[in-house]
């Protein structure tokens, strides 16, 4: 038989549990009601959240009479679900010819490809530097590179421009009007990504390398047979990072890109938007709704990559 | 040095050789041309009488116009007014998310999917939407409060209705930061929790001493990354409002590019960028300075 | 779930590749050996079909001789995308940017002087008419060419007005013509006004706003001048602009700002059927010309109130008016004695950045449309007037806006202003703007916000004329090559 549990003496006041605080309700009920106010929270930011994706949809099938009087007699009716539904619109979006939107779509992807691909490649060449290759001035230059990433845009905006413009004047390697000014500097590394794959390697044994070493590998050996294949994960997260960049940059191709025919799918969005003032929303929310479904699409299938390469930069921040 | 780490540093700056290069090509230099232009008079599009482009020195005299130009006080108070309104309420709104994304209830993963989707989207449809949402006659806000008899006001029509509407847009976009944040509050150990319980705290008090002060590694950084966004904000108020009415959603980022690709003058957008930069440090410092206070780092 | 997820993916990848390898280039057929002119112009749609016509005519006639072609790029923004797309050294061989464009780029030394290729084309300035020739030189020299010219005026629902024709009468107004002074417009506007129960606007008499395009120059029609060339001076804040004003500011005033904003939120934009004037929301509008299209276009009805188009033309010229809902005329002034036929004189005009690849071939294109038959048969599908001195009775005869002759001779008047062309004119216009937005969303009086105007103006043209001071002590100009200030 076993040694009965001692019984607390409450007789001694040190030994009584320290006094809770008056509850009108029960712990088990405080649970509950504490459950459902989240609930009642999250679904409301939810449908907050939620309600411009349905509304952009809802009004890309409208047709412009829903949207716009016609003449004076007509009543003015607002519809959340329209009424008739034009799938129309979308193929008008498609086969527009103010806004090519199948050119556009290619333009964006290939700078994309181009851009992961360089940007890919050369942060994992730099990230492995940073923390693999115990060398002078690492951290130093480390801490740099970090540095760099709070220099805003704009300081840079106007000068890289121009130099871009004197490397086209001056030297057979034309720059503006054409896709290179926003794939070009992709390949030599950004500090985002070199930043998140030191990480990685970092948490990479080191004897892994000391192995290959004895071997008789070199450095570069070392890099492309043994670190790189291990770092596929980390480097899909760089690769979804660098697209979902360049599908989303709009400032980029607004100063950079000069000939029409080279524009990209955001470029070409704003161009949806009339100058004249009056825009066909329905045609506009269309554009819109085929510029979102790739992103979105694509955070679906690489749902847990995405979320850990977020999460990866913050804590460590 | 010693043979061993002369060739390791050969090697190491062979590694890092991409990033160096693009380093001295796309920051180092630009960002001393962009000092230089700051001194000159420089348009681009200009050519003398040779036919070529010229930078012409002026000394302090883009500085000083900086300092007489009503529109840059405007713009900087714009800018101002957009950050102190997004700011705090993006990261009460995302902090606050955060703590109910992470309670243990059912149904967590579509939640957190919904509100994480638009910050993946394009900030060109994003401004689109809410354009057509902030619609005087026909947006979605104002047909809702037309059901319960409110007229409501013309958002981003109205000067002073404009810059609270992109405040507001603003926070549509916190999913990233909620991720960060909600990463952060899972790294909390436990027993942490546990022992404040134990103590007799309550869910408040263990949100403030315990949650709050193991978070603010993550605010703090959050924090810095807010501010300098914020600051340099330029592409949803130029594509929703263009800087109007009358200029009250006119920012300064906004009134850099039109500087420099619009009204051609480029050293006196390079000045802009300067002060700008100078501004962003001073805050940022502040932070750091102040975050002795609040922010507490576990163990380090 | 994840091979489901996988699956799509490599769809999803393969689809792009497929795209990035088979997907749409830009650029059409080019004859090989061939000079190719990249010409960027502003229109779209019907505008930009009609001259892409053109483009091809010249491509098929003097290209093929001279082995020139030219490829017609439609780009909205083109002010915007021509001026950066100079800076970075690769603009278009041929601009077709607007009249009001043509000084900040001329200023600047950034367009090919056309005098000596003029010359030698034939053309010189007897062949316009005198207004059309004044915009397109900067202190002497010739940078542009117009393409496509217009003179505005008041266009009004005939329709609307007949109906009402009794409440005219009663007033001691005759519904039968325009309006001859600005007083008689603005009692013409309160009669055609219709409002419904909440106070909300069902059809405005006269809105300045719609389409506002040339809100900025109310003052020609009070006798102002904005600024002089000679003197280099500005006068947005002289009496007749004052007043000019304070007569824009009436309108918000009278209908309400709340009205308004409500009205131009949901109102449809222009080329719409939609659109205000067209739909019939608005009454009498300043517009252009190219009304006659968009009205024949957008809602035939209001061209067919007795015959279909195909018999008008059958109709003698008097007559063919009465068959339209809607008709044009001057747009008056403050004094019909002292100042009739005021109009803005605006044009599309063509220019040759410097820089251009092939600035020649560009202006044989130019000089094409230069030539009269070109010219009208260009402007007779755009519906706008000619901007040569010589007019074929043909043009106007056959011309599809019935007010064809209204035009015509607006642009002959001596009271047809061109844009101001103060070097820093996209600032100051931009400043303008902002004065106009501030009078008309009722936030300042007309005197403080031209007041406000004024100065900033001289401010920044005395920062100018400073700059360009030093600009030129600095550069060692080759006599008779710069700019001067």
């Amino acid at each position: 038989m076993g040694s009965l549990p001692r019984p607390i003496d409450y007789a001694n006041p040190k030994l009584r549990p320290p006094a809770s605080p008056q509850r009108w309700l029960s712990n088990g009920a405080r649970k509950i009601l504490g459950a459902w106010s989240v609930h009642l929270g999250l679904l409301l930011s939810c449908i907050g959240f939620g309600l411009p994706f349905a509304w952009m949809f809802s009004t890309s099938l409208k047709t412009l009479d829903a949207i716009s009087p016609t003449s004076v007699e007509q009543e003015q009716t607002i519809q959340l679900i329209p009424n008739p539904v034009q799938w129309k619109n979308y193929a008008d979006v498609v086969t527009n010819e103010k806004l090519d939107f199948p050119l556009y779509t290619r333009n964006t992807l290939i700078i994309a490809v181009l851009a992961v691909i360089g940007n890919t490649l050369s942060s994992a060449v730099v990230a492995y530097g940073f923390a693999k290759v115990r060398f002078k001035g690492r951290g130093f230059l480390f801490s740099l590179m970090l540095a760099t990433m709070m220099i805003p845009f704009p300081v840079v905006m106007v000068s890289i421009f121009t130099l871009f413009r004197f490397i086209g004047d001056y030297t057979p390697l034309q720059m503006l009007g054409t896709f290179r000014p926003l794939w070009l500097p992709a390949w030599f590394g950004s500090a985002f990504s070199i930043f998140l794959l030191r990480q990685f390697f970092l948490t990479l044994p080191d004897d892994l390398c000391e192995a290959a070493r004895i071997d008789g590998c070199t450095e570069a050996g070392i890099f492309f047979r043994v670190m790189l294949p291990l770092a596929r994960p980390a480097l899909a997260v760089v690769a979804l990072f660098t697209f979902m960049g360049v599908w989303n940059d709009f400032l980029g191709p607004l100063v950079y890109l000069q000939r029409p025919e080279q524009y990209t799918l955001a470029l070409g969005l704003q161009v949806f938007q009339s100058a004249h003032g009056g825009t066909q929303w329905n045609m506009l929310m269309a554009a819109s709704v085929l510029v979102i479904v790739p992103v979105i699409l694509l955070f679906f299938l690489t749902q847990r990559t995405f979320i850990q390469g977020i999460a990866t930069t913050g804590m460590k921040g | 040095m010693t043979r061993r780490e002369r060739k390791q540093l050969v090697t190491g700056l062979t590694f890092v050789s991409p990033w160096l290069v693009g380093f001295l090509a796309f920051t180092l230099l630009p960002v001393g041309l962009s000092l230089y232009y700051s001194f000159c008079d420089f348009s681009l599009i200009e050519r003398d009488a040779a036919g070529n482009v010229q930078a012409v020195w002026v000394g302090t005299d883009n500085y000083k116009e900086l300092a007489r130009d009503p529109e840059i006080y405007r713009t900087l108070k714009n800018t101002g007014l957009y950050a102190l309104m997004a700011l705090p309420a993006g990261m009460l709104v995302s902090i606050g998310l955060a703590l109910m994304l992470n309670a243990p209830i059912r149904g967590q993963a579509v939640y957190r999917t919904i509100i994480f989707l638009p910050s993946l989207v394009p900030v060109v449809a994003s401004a689109m939407v809410w354009m057509w949402l902030f619609n005087a006659r026909l947006g979605l806000f104002n047909v809702i409060l037309s059901w319960v008899g409110i007229a409501g006001p013309a958002w981003i029509g109205d000067k002073y209705w404009a810059m609270p509407s992109l405040a507001m847009m603003s926070l549509w976009g916190v999913g990233h930061t909620v991720v960060i944040y909600l990463a952060g509050l899972q790294d909390i150990p436990r027993d942490l929790y546990e022992a404040a319980e134990i103590d007799g705290a309550g869910p408040i008090r263990r949100l403030f001493n315990v949650t709050l002060p193991m978070l603010s590694p993550v605010i703090f950084f959050n924090l810095i990354m807010a501010i300098i966004g914020t600051l340099q904000v330029f592409a949803v108020p130029f594509i929703m409002t263009g800087g109007g009415p009358e200029r009250s959603t006119y920012m300064y980022t906004q009134y850099l590019y039109e500087s420099a690709f619009t009204y051609l003058k480029m050293g006196y957008a390079s000045a802009m960028a300067w002060l700008q930069l100078l501004i962003i440090l001073a805050f940022t410092a502040l932070a750091f300075w102040t975050s002795k206070r609040w922010v507490h780092y576990q163990g380090r | 779930m994840k091979a489901v997820s996988r699956t799509i993916l490599v769809l999803l990848l393969l689809s792009a590749a497929a795209i990035v390898a088979f997907g749409p280039r830009a650029g059409e057929q080019v004859p090989p050996g061939f000079v190719v002119v990249d010409y960027w112009e502003k229109w779209s749609g019907n505008e930009g079909k009609q001259m892409q016509q053109i483009v091809d005519w010249f491509n098929q006639t003097v290209g093929k001789e001279k082995k020139i072609f030219v490829r017609y790029l439609s780009i909205s923004q083109v002010d915007r995308k021509t001026l950066t797309a100079s800076a970075a050294g690769v603009p278009p061989d041929i601009a077709g940017l607007w009249q009001r464009d043509l000084v900040a780029f001329a200023a600047r030394n950034a367009l090919l002087p056309m005098d000596d290729m003029a010359r030698a084309h034939g053309i010189t300035q007897d062949t316009y008419k005198p207004v059309f020739w004044d915009m397109c030189t900067y202190q002497g020299k010739l940078y542009s060419l117009v393409s496509t010219p217009a003179t505005v005026g008041l266009h009004y629902n005939r329709r609307s007005v007949l109906q009402l024709a009794d409440a005219f009468k009663r007033q001691g107004l005759d519904p039968t013509t325009a309006p001859k002074s600005v007083k008689e417009l603005d009692r013409w506007a309160e009669l055609l006004e219709m409002r419904d129960e909440n106070g909300g606007i069902r059809r405005a008499g006269y809105l300045p706003k719609e389409p506002g395009w040339f809100i900025t120059f109310t003052a020609f029609w009070f006798g102002g001048r904005l600024w002089d060339p000679q003197l280099g001076e500005f006068y947005f804040n002289e009496p007749n602009a004052v007043r000019s004003f304070e007569w824009i500011q009436s309108y918000p005033l009278r209908l309400g700002k709340a009205a308004l904003t409500d009205f131009s939120s949901a109102a449809g934009g222009f080329g719409t059927p939609n659109s205000p004037f067209i739909a019939g929301t608005c009454a009498m509008v300043l517009q252009g010309p190219w009304m006659g299209n968009f009205m024949f276009n957008l809602r035939p009805a209001s061209c067919e109130w007795i015959a279909p188009r195909a018999v008008e033309m059958f109709l003698p010229r008097a007559a063919r008016q009465f068959n339209y809902e809607w008709a044009a005329e001057a747009m008056p002034s403050e004094d019909p004695d002292k100042l009739p036929d005021v109009t803005f004189a605006d044009a599309d005009i063509l220019m040759i950045p410097r820089g251009a690849a092939h600035p020649e071939e560009a202006f044989e294109f130019i000089a094409f449309v230069q030539r009269q038959d070109v010219m009208e048969k260009l402007n007779s599908m755009h519906c706008k007037p000619s901007p040569l001195a010589k007019v074929s009775d043909d043009f106007i005869r056959r011309h599809p806006n019935p007010y064809i002759a209204v035009h015509e001779r607006m642009a002959r008047s001596r009271n047809a202003h061109p844009q101001i062309k103060s070097p820093m004119q996209q600032e100051i216009g931009a400043e303008l703007e902002l004065a106009v937005d501030q009078i008309y969303l009722l936030s300042k009086t007309p005197q403080q916000a031209l007041d406000e105007l004024q100065e900033r103006a001289i401010r920044k043209y005395s920062q100018y004329l400073a700059r360009r001071a030093l600009r030129d002590n600095v550069t060692t100009a080759a006599p008779g090559a710069e700019v001067t200030r």
